[in-house]
């Protein structure tokens, strides 16, 4: 029996020291690999570690990049190769940087690039400002990608947030089919505003056409704050803005809670519960990335039949930009696009193929491809005037939102921030509170939560 | 003195000093035990020494920390949400321990002294099993699927069918630390279950048959036969489910995620908000720590109350 046990305890001990040395040894490979430069007889080989992330078409996408650029990379015997890493949380991430192990390239969301550039995982790109890939693409964009003065990261993908209304209510409020098809143009120019959406909303409720007035996808409540100009940030101070226009948006929620355009559980109502209540007639306006499309389109049983879904789009649903509250303002779109990131351990000798390879990743029909895969938009002119996306009614109107869309701040502390002012709306559904208590309760936890030298409280 | 008496006084010596057992008998033990020492050492002691560590500094996302004294701690006690968050783990705590706690020994009392040897009771026992053997996210999908505040939700579906409510409910902010209590001892009740089953069944059928014999109602055996021998099981799931309950966050993140406002955060939720979804570590492991120093007061409270030490000291038999 001792020796039974002797036996068992010393296969337990060798199989954990295997173990521990093998992952160590691991560890080290891919570390090693992620910079390592080498050369066979002929070429000089060059490994990228790449995070894997296999959404819509992002992983082919680098597949076929990496093809591309060795063919480029022929005539100069050098051979790309990219060493996939598992894709991995945020959490991960900074465990994973502090352990020393930081991928070349990976994908995260825009919202992420303070933390990541504080937490020393990314490093600046400013290649970004003179690639011919972004020399047509709008100022907007490049404000998404620039942090802090530099450049820190390549939007991989784009979505826009328009609000698509039940054509059938706006019919049943008795609104005729060429009133209903103008009502774009009229959020364009600034002559139908948020305000005007509610008060139909309303009338859409009272009448019974509708169960719901608004529905909003996860808790994305930055689109109606941009709609009262509450931008929460100031890129030259980079710093968090408290405004006063705050107040604004709570008086609409309050407005809205007590007109029963919005429900109390409105966050517990996400996009795939409310797709199907939406094609049944049950939503008037829900806010949503032009992904709800897709989601619609599955609720109706229409997932293989896309002309018999755009002809049911077309009958039952009409789309605008999210209106500004303010007469004759800019409408909204918003989005938090996916950047590719370059790890801090990229070195300058590295960069060139790092660059060349995103470039490639950023190649018009390989954006094309991803959006067919994901219902995502194109990022860059060239990729919109691909003949397969403009055979894509929908995703192609939508293009000219991303001119005006605004997205997320990439500061840290932007989460924390973001938890008082939804505090502050749940104290209006929840618990009844009016607009100025809610003010309070998020002025009080921005003081009490957010960095003083992160933020202005404007008083 | 001669060779007989030497060799004669050298035995009695040997036989005279203290046995001396073998140097591969005495590593044998900690042989035994070194593989389990070092996983405790790796996982739970370095992780605890982190987080105290941890917790006097400003570690954020940065991943950069400052040594800040007890400014985390100073922090804990002025934030102002302190106070509700602390009685909602009270009221979470203190519901979910009595109610699971007098579930199951209704449970097991019914199962193991009422129905003892039925099958129904042994199939009322698996019943209560299931939920603490699904995965805690099918789980709480299933809560979900319940309360969901749309039409179909299977409450607001049933109600609306019998004709109670016209308009959906929205359950999860207007009762969401109900449903998350619910929740919970529905999940917890099995374990309790089990142990005081097994604790009544090992109670000797000739106690029941003499209490009997001596007149003793159904009441009189429940109260002076069955509860004083559950005195100690009843005391180990009472600190065991208090003390995961205090630092229970999980199934209310995926309810609730500590809404609606703050209505169901706890403070060990409110720490792993602090810690993961906002990434102030340092804040996170303090508010974490502060968990730890509740649990340890409340254990120590409930042994005393328990009186533990009856449990520890030896028989009279061995007297």
């Amino acid at each position: 029996m001792k020796k039974l046990a002797g036996v068992a305890l010393t296969v337990v001990m060798g199989v954990g020291f295997l173990a521990g040395c093998g992952s160590k040894d691991d560890n080290d490979a891919a570390a090693g690999s992620a910079n390592r430069t080498g050369s066979d007889a002929s070429n000089k080989v060059v490994t990228i570690s790449v995070r894997e992330n296999t959404w819509g078409a992002r992983k082919d996408n680098f597949l076929e990049a990496e093809k591309r650029l060795n063919e480029d990379l022929k005539a100069d015997h050098v051979q790309v190769k990219l060493d996939w890493w598992p894709g991995i949380d945020d959490d991960e991430l900074v465990l994973q940087a502090q352990a020393g192990k930081v991928a070349d390239v990976f994908i995260n969301s825009s919202v992420d690039i303070g933390w990541e550039r504080d937490a020393g995982l990314i490093r600046d790109i400013d290649w970004v400002k003179d690639s011919s890939v972004f020399k047509n693409v709008p100022a907007s964009y490049t404000d998404i990608m620039n942090y802090d003065g530099h450049y820190y990261g390549v939007i991989q993908d784009m979505d826009a947030s328009p609000v698509f209304i039940s054509r059938k209510a706006l019919e049943g409020i008795g609104w005729t089919k060429d009133r209903i098809d103008g009502l774009r143009s009229k959020v364009d120019s600034g002559e139908f505003t948020f305000g005007d959406l509610v008060d139909l909303a309303d009338q859409a409720k009272k009448k019974n056409l509708v169960k719901t007035g608004f529905a909003v996808e996860d808790t994305r409540f930055e689109g109606w704050n941009y709609a009262f100009g509450s931008y929460n940030y100031d890129a030259s101070a980079n710093k968090l803005i408290l405004s006063g226009k705050a107040k604004d948006v709570y008086a609409f929620w309050a407005d809205a809670k007590k007109r029963g355009v919005i429900a109390e559980g409105i966050g517990d109502v996400d996009t795939d519960k409310a797709a199907p209540m939406f094609v049944k007639g049950q939503i008037f306006a829900e806010f949503a990335r032009t992904e709800f499309y897709q989601m619609m389109r599955e609720a109706n049983g229409m997932k293989d039949d896309i002309e018999g879904y755009n002809a049911w789009f077309n009958d039952n649903v009409v789309w605008i930009p999210v209106p500004s509250a303010e007469k004759g303002g800019k409408p909204v779109s918003y989005s938090n696009p996916a950047m590719i990131f370059v790890g801090s351990k990229v070195d300058d000798a590295k960069m060139p193929y790092v660059q060349r390879l995103i470039e490639h990743v950023l190649d018009p029909d390989l954006q094309v491809n991803h959006t067919i895969a994901s219902g995502k938009l194109p990022v860059t002119p060239e990729a919109q005037e691909d003949p397969r996306f403009k055979a894509m009614s929908f995703y192609k109107e939508h293009a000219y939102l991303v001119g005006f869309t605004k997205t997320r701040p990439a500061l840290p502390d932007y989460a924390t921030f973001m938890k008082g002012f939804t505090l502050g709306i749940d104290a209006i559904l929840t618990k009844g509170k009016s607009a100025d208590d809610a003010y309070g309760i998020f002025k009080k936890e921005v003081k009490q939560n957010v960095p003083a030298d992160r933020v202005t409280i404007e008083e | 003195m001669n060779t007989v008496e030497t060799a004669g006084l050298n035995r009695l010596q040997a036989a005279s000093a203290p046995y001396k057992k073998p140097l591969r008998n005495v590593i044998y033990p900690y042989l035994f035990i070194l593989p389990f020492s070092l996983l405790v050492f790796v996982f739970f002691i370095l992780p605890a020494i982190a987080t105290i560590a941890m917790s006097f500094t400003d570690l954020n996302a940065s991943m950069k920390p400052h040594y800040i004294g007890l400014a985390n701690f100073k922090r804990i006690f002025a934030d102002y949400n302190l106070p509700e968050i602390l009685s909602h783990t009270a009221v979470f705590a203190i519901l979910s321990l009595a109610i699971s706690l007098l579930f199951a020994l209704i449970i097991s009392i019914a199962t193991q002294y009422f129905l003892k040897g039925k099958v129904s009771a042994v199939l009322y026992r698996v019943l209560w099993l299931i939920p603490s053997i699904i995965p805690s996210v099918v789980y709480v999908t299933f809560w979900k699927f319940l309360f969901d505040p749309t039409e179909g939700g299977l409450v607001n579906d049933l109600l609306h069918r019998m004709g109670i409510i016209s308009e959906p409910v929205s359950w999860f902010t207007r009762g969401a630390m109900a449903i998350v209590i619910l929740a919970t001892i529905v999940s917890t009740v099995s374990g309790g279950m089990i142990l005081l089953s097994a604790a009544i069944n090992s109670i000797p059928e000739d106690l029941y048959k003499a209490a009997r014999v001596d007149g003793a109602s159904e009441k009189s055996v429940i109260m002076k036969i069955i509860l004083p021998t559950l005195k100690w099981p009843l005391m180990y799931i009472t600190i065991s489910d208090l003390i995961g309950f205090v630092s229970s966050y999980f199934f209310i993140m995926l309810l609730t995620q500590g809404g609606p406002m703050r209505d169901t955060t706890t403070l060990s939720l409110y720490a792993f908000q602090q810690a993961f979804n906002l990434k102030y570590y340092g804040y996170g492991a303090a508010v974490s720590l502060i968990v730890v120093f509740i649990s340890f007061i409340l254990t120590l409270l409930l042994i005393r109350l328990f009186d533990f030490d009856q449990l520890i000291k030896p028989s009279r038999i061995e007297d």
